[in-house]
């Protein structure tokens, strides 16, 4: 007896399963490793759902941590943790000795940049990690700093996006901050000047600061206003933080407040000024942002 | 266009499966499936309404779920007969895995959405845990990689198999 399954009844099977036994069944059959291996079907039916997250942006379902099992292992491993349960729901050894960290996560995506080389690296986790597609490296820019940078989807042009924020200092110690944006489907990078220095927070919790939603880069600035870059017009906007006086923020950015998102907003969660740091409450602000 | 006139009484309609079994179920049951709702819409009432792609025993089992599943006839369904239904539906779908494969193409065949919903989430249940060869034997699939593609298939993700 055999029992033929139309295509689209299979597909609605698999994208229910979890993503381990998902990457498992790719050996059932050339059809279903077709199914599997599609790109389409990957980012429509599976990756929406389980949409990989870092340790920088800890808001979607899969929460991906990277680390040894034991202590004298030589080499990382790569953890996908349910987001809800904590449960580990696949693990991908690390075989070549890499120094980098996420930038971020889009549509089962990762973004991932090589702190030594500067190499910005695309890795869809259900292929080998040695199989990295590298982007075109970043321009180099004398005496810059301030650098941060987000991995989002550009929804309007349909296009992967990477785009970075820093500062150069100029002649005559005049700052000039520009936006880098690199599309994936043109495979390059374009330099747009802002038109005044707008740093971000930098240093070690500088990915604190920075957040992706929709197509739109955001990132706090250390003059505590919220600049939002919108990856598909271009279009900058400025947005000071209302009311801040009462709470605790530091200018070097170590007050232990982040934006981040939270239930689809831009969220600041900052302590409010308060002697104990065990018990000052912390506050939540949900960010709206006016369209133009 | 179909006649609509309004019935005070419940309407039947007839359906015959492809081993010409015959099923009397009221009309407003049957209009769960979509495709048969699309029928009686063009005017296939009266006559027998053939569901060429299913076999006796599984229509029978599908006109069950009509059954239960049929819109009440006195306004919305409460919490409480929607938690029955929850109950049954977890033991309709509780069925050897021939059976269950059956169903599943009776629901995508005849658009009914909340069984084609119900049995993937079944069969997605049944297969999460088993092993590539137990898939291929619960789908009656054939192995077409050789070997060799399949030793380097799984050398890939091998992460995927521990």
């Amino acid at each position: 007896m055999s029992i033929y399954l139309p295509e689209e009844v299979v597909v609605k099977i698999l994208s229910e399963l979890p993503t381990k036994s998902l990457i498992r069944f790719r050996c059932v059959s050339k059809s279903w490793h077709e199914i599997i291996g599609n790109l389409d079907f990957l980012s429509q039916n599976l990756l929406n759902r389980s949409i990989l997250a870092t340790p920088e942006n800890p808001n979607h379902h899969l929460l991906l941590l990277r680390g040894r099992e034991k202590s004298d292992d030589e080499n990382d491993v790569f953890s996908f943790l349910s987001y809800e349960t904590l449960d580990c729901v696949s693990q991908i050894p690390l075989t070549t000795i890499f120094s980098f960290i996420f930038v971020g996560s889009c549509k089962g995506l990762l973004c991932i940049y090589d702190v030594h080389t500067g190499g910005l690296y695309l890795w869809n986790p259900v292929t080998p990690f040695e199989g990295l597609k590298a982007l075109s490296p970043m321009p180099v820019r004398a005496n810059s700093f301030g650098s941060s940078f987000v991995f989002g989807f550009d929804s309007r042009s349909n296009d992967f996006k990477v785009v970075r924020i820093r500062s150069s200092l100029l002649q005559g110690e005049r700052l000039q901050s520009h936006v880098e944006v690199y599309s994936l489907n043109g495979g390059s990078w374009r330099v747009i000047d802002l038109p005044e220095p707008m740093l971000p927070f930098w240093g070690n919790r500088s990915w604190s600061r920075t957040v992706a939603l929709d197509g739109v880069f955001i990132w706090w600035m250390s003059d505590y206003k919220i600049a939002a870059f919108d990856f598909s017009d271009e279009v900058l906007r400025l947005t000071p933080l209302p009311d801040a006086s009462h709470l605790h923020l530091l200018s070097d950015g170590d007050d232990g407040s982040i934006i981040t998102l939270l239930n689809g907003h831009v969220a600041l969660l900052a302590f409010s000024d308060s002697e104990m740091i065990a018990t000052r409450p912390l506050e939540i602000r949900v960010l709206e942002f006016g369209v133009k | 266009m179909s006649s609509t006139l309004c019935c005070s009484f419940a309407k039947n309609v007839t359906l015959r499966s492809s081993d010409g079994q015959t099923f009397e179920v009221e009309e407003a049951a049957a209009q769960v499936s979509q495709t048969i709702k699309r029928m009686i819409e063009d005017g296939c009432t009266g006559s027998v309404i053939p569901v060429p792609n299913l076999t006796g025993p599984v229509l029978a089992l599908v006109i069950e779920y009509f059954k239960k599943h049929s819109p009440p006839s006195d306004g919305c369904p409460t919490a409480l007969l929607e938690m029955e239904i929850k109950d049954w539906d977890a033991k309709f779908v509780a069925v050897d895995n021939d059976t269950l494969l059956d169903l599943t193409l009776a629901a995508h065949y005849l658009e009914i959405q909340g069984l084609l919903d119900l049995t993937c989430h079944r069969v997605a249940d049944i297969l999460n845990d088993n092993s590539v060869e137990k898939i291929r034997e619960i789908f009656h699939i054939k192995n077409d990689f050789t070997p060799e593609e399949e030793a380097e298939e799984r050398s890939k993700i091998q992460w995927a198999f521990e």
